[in-house]
């Protein structure tokens, strides 16, 4: 592929990623993808861990062991999973449905429909990532200095209360880098949905910019246009870290 | 009040217990019957994935899966860039972390947040650019080559972890190791490194698993067939997820074993190892 010299051509690599039809499209799938991870993974993560807070050691560490596993396996195999899992026509999930009682016409094509293949690959990614957050979050529970939670008892503070004042200002840190991480992490998705969806279908609506990026430079061959790709990948990655992090270090100083 | 507020987490616990359950079942049920079913054959796996009737069972997919995706050689190559990239990533990181916390003036600060400020960047920003750059150095479908891509991703994290525990010990250590005559190679290699284990034994399990799943990078860097990682190797299923589930669970399992073994027998140190990554981070 180093055969020919590259030549200069300016800005028109950058000018066929915007003008390709599945240029808002991809991006979009990408905006969706990252709002899974920085809010919902975040909060998700974040509720899971003070539950294992609450329920003692000895249970919380099987539970922490169980749901951390997924992080251990490829993202290859995890699409491979819930690729299974989703299948339409003897999946585990639509098996589920119908012996609930949905009836065959009703069940949900999940993988093969345009609107469903996002929430689809979202699953698999919550499933894969929620579990690592939760043990992130619990390090930070952990050194929360058990008297201030006395205080709040003796003042008589509700649940949430006690979440508002105590718990949530001092994982302040902790809530800065892991929202950065999950930022980061989200847009460098890419192996789950190529696995889940046989390389982003059904018509791009399962791709993501990361995994546009690799088939347009393994599948089309367009080297210059995959990596304007990356390049833009990589410079909302840094903008948008950049400025959560300015955000939430200010939010720290305010509260702590 | 404090009588009314346990009486309150009372009701409250059967309830917390409930969800953790829950959330832990979705998690380990499609892993557990992902193994069960790949010992039956597709029809049997697409009758019923939940069935628990092995009548059928045999360890026909694994053998396929061995000899179709030369599991053995995959094997190899996976141990041999593992290894290398373990081995760089962790003699260069902590040198460089001891350096920052040793010699701490303006312009290690600056190149200390310069690697904080590199591990935002998705490997996705420049992954595509390397393999003119490997071609170049003679590195181009080698595992020293592969290996040290893995290494330079891994460094920014590996150097964040050294240096934030290495500042917390006492700098008076080295001081009196100085003034009894010891040399800084020996209070790196006796002093500091012994106290870093944790530290060394998170980067092996994070970078570790990363470098052992990972997708992209040596399809990049590694064009030579008989040189490639196992988790491209198991990627070519993709393209009989429609028909051959067999294959594709035994190839998930195969590729998953060694990780998962070693979690099986030190899941204390795996959950140790992240939580004081996340504490330190």
């Amino acid at each position: 592929m180093a055969s020919t010299t590259p030549r200069f051509i300016g800005l028109t690599n950058y000018v066929n990623m915007v003008l390709d039809k599945s240029f808002s499209l991809v991006v979009q799938n990408s905006l969706k993808i990252t709002f899974v991870y920085t809010v919902m993974i975040n909060i998700f993560s974040l509720f899971l861990s003070i539950l294992i807070y609450k329920v003692g050691t000895k249970f919380g560490n099987l539970i922490k062991t169980i749901i951390y596993f997924p992080q251990l396996l490829s993202m290859v195999v995890v699409g491979f999973l819930w690729r299974i899992m989703f299948n339409y026509n003897y999946g585990p999930i639509n098996s589920l449905l119908s012996a609930l009682g949905v009836s065959h016409d009703l069940l949900p094509q999940w993988l093969g429909d345009v609107n469903l293949v996002i929430p689809s690959v979202s699953v698999a990614l919550v499933w894969l990532v929620a579990g690592y957050y939760a043990i992130v979050y619990f390090a930070g529970l952990i050194n929360i200095p058990h008297m201030y939670y006395e205080v709040a008892a003796i003042e008589g503070a509700t649940p949430w209360k006690e979440l508002i004042h105590v718990t949530l200002p001092f994982l302040a840190p902790s809530i800065t880098i892991s929202t950065v991480l999950l930022t980061v992490e989200s847009l460098s998705v890419f192996a789950v949905p190529a696995a889940m969806t046989d390389g982003g279908g059904p018509g791009r609506y399962g791709t993501t910019m990361a995994l546009w990026a690799y088939n347009t430079y393994y599948s089309n061959f367009q080297y210059g246009k995959a990596i304007a790709i990356s390049v833009v990948l990589g410079l909302v990655a840094i903008l948008l870290a950049f400025v959560e992090m300015k955000i939430l270090l200010n939010r720290e100083d305010n509260v702590v | 009040m404090k009588q009314l507020r346990k009486k309150h987490w009372k009701k409250i616990r059967p309830f917390t217990h409930g969800i953790l359950l829950v959330y832990a079942a979705i998690v380990a049920v499609p892993i557990v019957f992902a193994f069960i079913n790949s010992f039956k054959t597709v029809k049997d796996i697409q009758q019923s994935f939940f069935s628990l009737n092995l009548g059928n069972a045999s360890l026909k997919a694994y053998e396929s899966v061995v000899s179709l995706i030369r599991f053995g050689e995959g094997l190899r190559n996976n141990i041999t860039i593992l290894v290398m990239s373990l081995l760089i990533t962790i003699a260069l990181g902590s040198l460089a972390a001891f350096a920052m916390v040793i010699v701490n003036n303006s312009l290690m600060k600056k190149i200390y947040f310069l690697m904080v400020l590199i591990i935002c960047v998705p490997i996705h920003a420049f992954v595509y650019q390397l393999l003119p750059i490997l071609k170049r150095l003679h590195l181009a479908n080698t595992y020293l080559g592969t290996s040290l891509v893995f290494s330079s991703l891994s460094l920014p994290i590996a150097i964040f972890l050294y240096t934030g525990f290495m500042r917390t010990i006492p700098r008076e250590i080295s001081e009196a190791a100085v003034i009894d005559g010891c040399s800084l190679w020996r209070i790196y290699l006796w002093i500091y490194m012994p106290i870093m284990s944790t530290v060394t034994g998170t980067v092996v399990i994070l970078r570790g698993t990363y470098i052992w799943n990972n997708l992209l990078i040596s399809m990049v860097t590694i064009t030579d067939a008989s040189k490639t990682m196992l988790i491209p190797r198991t990627y070519a299923f993709n393209s009989s997820t429609y028909t051959r589930w067999d294959l594709v669970l035994a190839s998930s399992m195969l590729v998953s074993a060694p990780v998962t073994i070693l979690y099986i027998l030190l899941q204390k140190s795996f959950i140790d190892g992240i939580t004081a990554g996340a504490v330190k981070g």
